[in-house]
């Protein structure tokens, strides 16, 4: 290289402190981190506002939905249980009944790993205020969990104190006759499900059916009918409804965002 | 090794240019990740591939050494970036600047017949970007400026004399 010789070497520098020299090409890049920070608030800023002017443009807020939960303190309601297999009982557990024996494991598996909260999950779920006060299946097994499910009132592992079993009913349209029954839940094989609901709401019960509501069209016409004619309240298992990105897209929907 | 090498200005200028360019892209890489509050290098760690992958998994499924990750991650990156651009602890930060680079291509090197989830932004056939930057790294640590263009020319200048 011809030109070597023109850079300076610092110790080839006379050792007389710092010069002029030396500070300039010492905080020659110090610019550099300003114009860094200036980008940096400039980028910030403009993704800041290309955020919030989208949202404004959507009109969507940027809120939670917000839940209404009232859970009614004065009168308890008492339900009834068609069908306490799998799905049957995972609602059972929803409401707040759960086999001892299933609280058995869920405390065993806390005490091994301290991360299994489920217990302590279902400890926290809310208290819906009801009652179990029927359980109709045709399966024994099934019929004995639900009713040891729906006695365990105080969510309690084995060998505690337990309520009374609910009423076992073998054929549907016993439950929905009993007088101490407000409300039925549904959790039978698909078949059954438009046909239950016709009888109950008949029968002037309330109903909570699990989907499917039926199998075929004109079945659906005549379920809605029956739920309006005899003016109960009804719904269907579509819980995911509940959640909280179908509440944003409904109001996407709404505000004509799409 | 040789630090107070001889070059020409051009030589000075572009070697500088390049520090700096590599230490503003650690200083934002890092920024990034310091003002996002989701960010975490689980994702990254459990993309990975190759020979070591299951070191990375390790990493990812460890809570107290992925936090520890994260913060290095994080700190270093901002730090390695500040000190190549101000020339600040050069030698220092630009070792730790080829040690991050290379985790990042073990963790994710362009081998064939490996495919990752996260897409990467070009085409590599076993030299990627992340290789690239961290031989450039290489180079400024045997061709060091921070003692002629940066603060390291006051740190150490009595020590030289």
């Amino acid at each position: 290289m011809a030109e070597t010789n023109k850079t300076d070497i610092p110790n080839s520098n006379d050792n007389s402190g710092i010069s002029r020299r030396d500070i300039i090409k010492g905080l020659a890049t110090v610019p550099v981190v300003g114009a860094f920070f200036y980008g940096w608030y400039k980028k910030r800023k403009l993704e800041n506002l290309l955020r919030d002017s989208i949202r404004e443009e959507i009109t969507l807020d940027n809120d939670n939905p917000v839940f209404h939960r009232k859970v009614s303190t004065k009168k308890q309601i008492r339900l009834g249980i068609i069908g306490t297999g799998g799905r049957g009982r995972a609602l059972l557990k929803a409401c707040g009944f759960l086999r001892p024996e299933i609280i058995d494991a869920y405390v065993e598996a806390a005490k091994e790993n301290e991360t299994d909260k489920r217990y302590a999950e279902f400890l926290e779920q809310e208290d819906l205020n009801i009652v179990i006060n029927g359980v109709c299946d045709v399966f024994d097994v099934h019929a004995e969990f639900g009713m040891k499910a729906c006695a365990n009132t105080d969510r309690l592992p084995s060998d505690q104190q337990m309520s009374p079993f609910p009423k076992r009913y073998k054929n549907y349209k016993e439950l929905i006759a009993a007088d101490d029954i407000d409300a039925v839940i549904i959790a039978t094989p698909d078949h059954w499900h438009g046909t239950m609901t016709i009888a109950a709401a008949r029968a002037g019960k309330h109903v909570y059916c699990e989907k499917p509501m039926t199998w075929a069209v004109d079945e659906t016409y005549e379920v809605v009918k029956a739920v309006k004619e005899n003016n109960v309240v009804f719904q269907l298992g579509h819980q995911n409804r509940q959640t909280e990105s179908y509440f944003k897209a409904k109001e996407a929907i709404e505000k004509n965002v799409l | 090794m040789k630090n107070n090498l001889q070059y020409s200005k051009w030589q000075l200028i572009w070697l500088v240019v390049l520090r700096v360019a590599i230490g503003w892209h650690f200083l934002y890489e890092g920024m990034v990740k310091l003002v996002n509050p989701n960010w975490s290098s689980v994702g990254y760690l459990l993309d990975s591939s190759g020979f070591f992958k299951e070191m990375y998994y390790s990493m990812a499924s460890n809570p107290e050494l992925l936090r520890l990750a994260d913060f290095l991650n994080i700190w270093g990156l901002i730090a390695i970036g500040l000190g190549l651009i101000l020339g600040l602890f050069t030698r220092i930060a630009s070792w730790s600047g080829i040690v991050l680079l290379g985790f990042y291509y073990l963790s994710h090197p362009s081998f064939i017949g490996v495919s990752y989830s996260m897409p990467m932004e070009g085409s590599y056939l076993i030299v990627n970007k992340v290789m690239i930057e961290m031989v450039a790294v290489i180079v400024l640590l045997l061709f060091p400026t921070g003692r002629q263009i940066g603060l390291d020319r006051f740190i150490f200048k009595q020590k030289n004399n």
